[in-house]
């Protein structure tokens, strides 16, 4: 259907629309006009993707500025699912319009996923493919290959040169698979063809961490134009991709590997000494003259880029004493000899950046300025050495980055020294976890220099912890409800088992085998009620495996295995996609299967689970974080100090983002039914916290269910769902045709036109929501209910 | 003849060569490193690895779409068995396929006059040692084919079955086909759907499930106690069914048995199993330390399929949105801290063997019934964006019915009009003037209570169409009081002992005549004037038949009550007689339809493909 947003045509691929993805695009539309921020919580299911898309590309196309898209997803498959959308997007507007129009959408994923090169792509690692592509592409290597020298190098890039560089690919959008086959029947790199095709295109889908990471952002991201729109789909944990990004570990194994490295590099220098000393000489005077990266021809094949964010980046000339190689090789050596007495220290050691560098300071003589020089000066001599087989450097790289990211910032990051796995461990294997606290520190740069940044998911409740966290403003902050004209999808809390026990994954009585039985007892229930497919969230990995095998010996596997295949999420993840398939074929061939799988987990992350995929999920316990962990607890201390974000306030709301997103995985669009279950006593205080269209659902008579009580609600809601439907009811009220929508408008503008226009709207909901927690403190005891109590870990 | 043609080709990712023989009828498909082993092939079809297939049993050939960068053939037998090849290149297949394509339909037609024996190159199918069920754990082909009419009507056996299952069914096919010469096929075309019912419940085997987990092993507590301690007993019923999807569940399990049971004894072997590591282990139980069995124990560390499934996994593709691997791929330079102690996930060696062996055996499970989905993969690009279509968005789609139009018609079918009236209803014409005099003289008659003449004068209809109208009328109280005859005739509920044969008699003529009307009718209002012309004629001498049978049989009880009194006698014929009234009434006007249309086509003798048309109106 084709309609108006104020004077903005928007093509919409579907002849109709429901009312909330209506509102959406308008609220996207003043987001884009205003030139701000905004945060948007829409839905699971309700089309979220494809409206993004509808309005964004109508905005493009329409206005004079052309203004790139730039849309960011979590994980792979979801980009192939957004490249998929907008595919079929492009094909409706080119049969509305009549005529093609001129337009590339590409989406980019790492050299693992894309390389066609028959030996590297079989390498297991990414980091190997990275190292390996970089030894048979660098522009270094095709000097050699020009110069006569026998280096190998790779086909499919070095075609590339024979296509125009700005149309390596023909209009149109590609998806992974399209890409792929385009690219292995032209012999070209896919990879490449994307990178180098990337000022071309007009949406380009890749994962947050080319716009986050600085190390891949500026490499990646930086020629993108300041009035691009950047789109964060399925943000909800936005704030922990940010902190990843700037955390690092160093073990003793990486630094044992690096000192290898290190003395690899000797080495490689005193070879290059011998016999060609001048270029040696060379690089030195370059860095005394303080010439940077000018000669650089392209950024694509950089050993490694500085991991600082661009405001941080030091503008002066590399420091006296590691301008010459040897020096700074010695440096480097002296440095990690540094860390590798500290981890010899039998004790956990917290201490701030400033702390670290004023021992390192003490110990070594070490001066934080050439620190900060590390990765850039280690970048240029890799450079001139002409490394290709960099592999062995991996682990020095990491040290390097350690180095610059250590001495660049001094607030919003810890390291942490545990010489113990756990606790009740007693042979050492001492862990460096440096790590950053501020999840703002990474996401700053992209507020700073895009004007327009769309943060949107299903599940971002509380709207305004967001902006807390992430330390930026908006324009805009909105939460939709789902209209509905038939209860689709069912949610309940179950707090006890039909014995009238509470179940609960809180630790004290997480292992209890009543309350083990008990859930077990939930689960094969709903593996008898439940049509096609079930899906079960455990709170982590340890707690998942512990009570499988509690399971299998109380035999309630066995009974699960006469309604329903079972299949579990496993540590590797090709076994885990495996195991996905053929989850899938048993829910469509009518078998039936139920999986077990973690809630911030691999699979938690990025599949969706809708229609017959799966009728029920099954939240067992609240999916709290190990609020043993020191990392995690050195947060919470940072959002208290620095945003006034209570730790029972962040704990639980993280907890509760993440059930949500496991509980929206079951629906798409509105003709899809599911069963909603979050067992656990705690989930009936907390459901406040829940995304407003889910806690709209949750009817006050079901926050606090037994297990035989909430089989008889799903039982009854699986009937109701078994009756006929009459469309004609959905109409105008949760599916609105072109009438409906132009109806809705002319309403709206004889609204307008009575009142004076009233630009902000005040979102009183989820100012409530917090509130009702401020308040509710007895609830939340740090050390006396939740699980935030001593967790022993058994091994 | 033709020259052999032969080229490199992949089956199930080996390589070998394709060879083409017209003259020796076969296509070849050889490994190159022909490797014996004892996987003896399970089709007909195999001898070790290679593939054999006579030109004439090819029943299809599918090569993959031009679009596809693997250039697949796919050859079916009429054995129904799948041979799949992978050719090097796009050329290569197309010359293969039109090789292949043209030698079939050459041989096909030769040797279908003469199949000579020794063109057999299809050794005889091994008999395994295990029983002849197929094996739940393999590849079940899914039912797709055979339900469309022709096969139905072609499939004897499944006829067979379903005669077995039905015996009312078999007494009419009995009396109807074998005594009556109806043709079978004519016999089961009024049947379809029942044969195709049976032909899907047929299909409906159990599937595969897990067989361990449904054997619940009594505790041993009760027993050690009674033998004092020393050794394990186990209380376990196994039937021979469990034991029989055990072995194929588990090929490890049948090893151990076959090397172990003359030795053992068979219920030791199987108590020893209960409590052994390895059957903890096939469960996906951990497994503890003690129960150690120095028998059983030797297969603990046995994984026979681990290897060929590391292959697959390797070369796996899975979908995109579900590819967990290359989301975790995603970002290389990946860093952060690593996860916390609860959110790693555990290399222990016990939770993982018992969540891996979870894993393989649902796997296992549904490769056994897979099939559809192996077909889908061909479009990937639809079937994601089918999954991401939000359906209630989707315009509606009209629902396109066929309308049928049923009207409470006065002329009776059995009316010499009824050929006329089929078509007239059919058009939506439905022009009939008596019948809208009928109409309104009934409407007139429930709401006044003038008399019949004045109506008809104020309805003045043309004198023709009022007498028929009156002989409907006559004839529908002449029927009525027929029925009204035999309800009252029926009800002497003392029936003599003779009546007892005759009734069964008459019931069993009544069943056959039926069924010859409905085949009658079937016939000559169906869609096909081939077949009304070839079958009518045929069937009327049935119809006829029926009828005289019918009056045999009553003949057959006055005669038989051979009682002096004529009177009496003329009763009972009567009273019999009226059982089968109606009955007799169908047969006749059946039979002089037919007879007037035949006289009624006959006089301006037209074209006999017009007539049947006229003869069967087709719905709309």
């Amino acid at each position: 259907m084709k309609f108006f947003i104020d004077d903005l045509p928007v093509l919409f691929p579907y002849p109709r629309i429901y009312p909330e993805q209506y509102a959406y695009m308008c609220d996207l539309k003043r987001t884009l006009d205003a030139g701000g921020n905004c945060i948007l919580e829409m839905p699971s299911g309700t089309g979220k993707t494809v409206s993004l898309l509808s309005l964004t590309i109508a905005y493009q196309m329409h206005y004079v500025e052309h203004r790139k898209i730039v849309y960011c997803s979590r994980t792979m498959s979801e980009i192939e699912k957004a490249l998929t959308e907008l595919r079929s997007l492009m094909a409706y507007r080119e049969k509305e319009l009549g005529k093609t129009e001129s337009f590339r959408g590409l989406g980019l994923t790492s050299r693992k996923n894309l390389c066609l090169h028959p030996s590297v792509k079989r390498e297991k690692k990414g980091t190997v493919v990275d190292e390996r592509c970089r030894s048979l592409t660098s522009s270094f290597v095709m000097e050699k290959k020009r110069a006569g020298e026998p280096v190998e190098l790779c086909d499919y890039h070095e075609n590339l040169y024979e296509l125009e560089p700005h149309n390596l690919i023909p209009e149109g959008v590609w998806t992974f698979d399209e890409l792929l086959k385009y690219c292995e029947k032209n012999k070209q790199c896919p990879y490449f063809t994307v990178r180098r095709m990337m000022p071309f295109v007009n949406v380009i889908i890749y994962s947050f961490h080319y716009l986050l990471d600085p190390k891949i952002a500026e490499r990646v991201s930086k020629e993108l134009s300041k009035d691009s729109i950047i789109i964060f789909d399925e943000a909800h944990n936005i704030d922990n991709v940010c902190i990843e990004s700037l955390s690092i570990d160093l073990t003793e194994w990486s630094l044992q590997r690096a000192s290898r490295g290190v003395d690899n590099l000797a080495k490689q220098i005193d070879e290059m000494k011998a016999t060609d000393s001048e270029k040696l000489q060379e690089e030195y005077q370059r860095l005394v003259e303080g010439l940077r990266e000018a000669d650089q021809a392209r950024e694509e094949d950089v050993f490694m880029a500085n991991p600082v964010l661009p405001d941080d980046l030091l503008k002066e000339a590399v420091p006296g004493n590691i301008r010459r190689a040897e020096h700074f090789v010695a440096f480097l050596k002296r440095f990690v000899e540094y860390l590798k007495t500290r981890m010899q220290i039998r004790h956990v050691i917290s201490e701030t950046t400033t702390s670290f560098l004023q021992h390192l300071k003490d110990l070594t003589f070490i001066e934080r300025k050439p620190l900060r020089f590390c990765s850039e000066r280690l970048t240029s001599l890799v450079r001139t050495l002409e490394l290709s087989h960099v592999d062995d450097f991996i682990a020095l790289k990491e040290i390097a980055t350690f180095a610059t990211l250590v001495s660049t910032y001094e607030q919003g990051f810890m390291l942490i020294l545990e010489p113990f796995e756990s606790d009740t461990a007693t042979v050492p294997n001492p862990i460096l976890h440096f790590t950053c606290l501020d999840a703002s520190i990474a996401i700053k740069p992209v507020f700073d220099r895009f004007s327009s940044v769309i943060i949107t998911s299903g599940t971002i409740s509380p709207l305004d912890m967001y902006p807390k966290m992430l330390d930026f403003e908006t324009v805009l902050q909105e939460s939709y409800t789902m209209t509905l004209t038939r209860r689709s999808f069912l949610p309940l809390v179950v707090t006890r088992g039909s014995d009238q026990v509470a179940i609960s994954s809180r630790f004290e009585i997480r292992n209890d085998p009543s309350v083990v039985r008990n859930y077990g007892n939930l689960f094969i229930e709903f593996a008898k009620l439940t049509p096609d497919g079930l899906v079960v969230f455990f709170p982590s990995y340890l707690y998942m495996e512990s009570i499988i095998s509690m399971w299998q010996t109380m035999g309630i596997l066995d009974e699960v295995w006469k309604y329903k295949l079972i299949l579990v999420e496993t540590p590797d993840s090709q076994e885990t996609s495996l195991a996905l398939e053929a989850f899938r074929t048993a829910c469509s061939n009518g078998r039936g299967a139920a999986l077990l799988c973690v809630a911030r987990g691999k699979v938690s992350e990025g599949i969706d689970f809708d229609h017959h995929y799966g009728r029920t999920v099954l939240m067992i316990g609240v999916p709290f974080q190990y609020t043993e962990s020191r990392i995690l607890k050195a947060r919470l201390e940072f959002l208290r100090e620095h945003y006034h974000i209570r730790e029972n306030d962040f704990l639980s709301f993280d907890a509760m983002r993440h059930a949500a997103q496991c509980l929206g995985r079951v629906l798409r669009g509105k003709n899809d039914y599911g069963i909603m279950i979050l067992a656990d006593k705690r989930f009936s205080r907390k459901r406040t916290q829940l995304p407003k269209w889910i806690n709209q659902a949750l009817l006050d008579s079901d926050v606090n269910l037994s297990t035989d009580m909430a089989v008889a609600a799903a039982k009854k809601f699986l009937r109701t769902m078994a009756q006929p439907t009459n469309p004609k009811d959905q109409e105008g009220v949760s599916v609105w045709s072109l009438g409906d929508l132009l109806k809705v408008q002319e309403e709206q503008r004889a609204v307008v036109d009575l009142q004076p226009a009233k630009d902000a709207i005040v979102n009183d909901d989820n100012m409530d929501r917090f509130a009702f927690i401020d308040d509710d403190d007895s609830d939340y005891g740090y050390n006396d209910d939740d699980e935030y109590a001593m967790m022993e870990i058994e091994e | 003849m033709q020259a052999p043609f032969s080229v490199p080709a992949l089956s199930s990712g080996k390589k070998g060569t394709i060879t083409v023989s017209p003259w020796r009828n076969v296509v070849e498909w050889i490994p190159s490193a022909a490797r014996i082993d004892g996987n003896q092939g399970n089709g007909s079809c195999q001898v070790n690895d290679s593939v054999a297939v006579r030109l004439d049993d090819i029943a299809g050939l599918q090569a993959s779409l031009a679009t596809n960068a693997i250039a697949r053939l796919r050859i079916a037998t009429t054995c129904g068995t799948l041979y799949t090849f992978e050719l090097p290149t796009r050329a290569n297949l197309e010359a293969l396929k039109a090789v292949v394509a043209s030698a079939n339909a050459a041989s096909s037609s030769s040797s279908s006059a003469a199949k000579s024996p020794s063109a057999r190159v299809t050794p005889a199918p091994t008999t395994l040692g295990t029983p002849s069920r197929s094996d739940p754990t393999s590849k079940r082909a899914i039912l797709t084919k055979g339900l469309n009419d022709a096969d139905l009507l072609a499939d004897w056996t499944l006829q067979q079955k379903l005669l077995k299952s039905h015996g009312d069914l078999e007494q009419l096919f009995s009396d109807a086909v074998v005594g009556q010469q109806l043709s079978s096929d004519e016999f089961w075309r009024t049947r379809i759907p029942l044969l195709r019912v049976h032909s899907l419940a047929l299909s409906q085997t159990r599937g595969p499930y897990n067989v361990l987990a449904t054997i619940k092993p009594l505790s041993t507590a009760q027993t050690e106690t009674a033998v004092g301690g020393t050794s394990q007993e186990m209380k376990v019923s196994l039937s021979p069914d469990k034991i029989r999807d055990i072995f194929l569940q588990y090929p490890i399990v049948r090893r151990a048995y076959d090397e172990n049971v003359p030795p053992l004894v068979d219920t030791t072997f199987w108590s020893r199993f209960f409590l052994s590591k390895l059957c903890r282990k096939l469960r996906g139980e951990k497994i503890g330390l003690n129960d150690a069995d120095n028998i059983m124990d030797k297969y603990l560390d046995f994984e026979v399929d681990a290897e060929q499934r590391e292959v697959k996994s390797e070369n796996a593709k899975v979908m995109r949105f579900v590819d967990v691997k290359a989301n975790e791929m995603d970002d290389s330079q990946k860093a952060g801290n690593r996860p916390d102690i609860t959110m790693r996930q555990t290399t222990h060696k016990d939770t993982l063997s018992m969540i891996r062996t979870i894993n393989k055996l649902s796997q296992k499970m549904v490769e056994s019934v897979e099939g559809e989905a192996q077909q889908l993969v061909e479009d990937q690009e639809q079937l994601k964006a089918r999954e991401l279509m939000l359906q209630d968005l989707e315009p509606v789609t009209a629902v396109s019915h066929v309308g049928l139009h049923l009207h409470r018609s006065p002329d009776s079918l059995y009316s010499s009009a009824a050929g006329k009236h089929v078509d007239a209803a059919a058009t939506g014409g439905y022009d009939s003037g008596a019948s809208k005099t009928l109409e309104s003289m009934i409407d007139s008659l429930s709401s006044s209570s003038e008399s019949i003449s004045t109506l008809l004068s104020s309805a003045a209809p043309s004198s023709s169409t009022l007498s028929r109208a009156q002989s409907q009328v006559l004839d529908l109280i002449h029927s009525r009081r027929r029925t009204e005859d035999n309800r009252r005739n029926g009800d002497d509920a003392d029936t003599p002992a003779g009546d007892v044969v005759t009734l069964r008699d008459m019931k069993l003529s009544h069943t056959t005549a039926i069924e010859f009307l409905r085949h009658f009718w079937s016939a000559l209002l169906s869609a096909e004037p081939s077949r009304a012309l070839s079958a009518l004629p045929l069937l009327v001498t049935f119809v006829e038949k029926s009828k005289m049978r019918l009056e045999a049989v009553a003949d057959r009880h006055v005669t038989s009550n051979a009682s002096p009194d004529v009177v009496k006698l003329a009763q009972e014929k009567n009273r019999v007689q009226g059982y089968a009234q109606i009955t007799l009434g169908a047969l006749q006007s059946a039979a002089k339809m037919y007879y007037d249309l035949v006289k009624e086509q006959q006089a301006p003798f037209i074209a006999a493909q017009s007539e049947s048309t006229t003869l069967t109106g087709t719905p709309h």
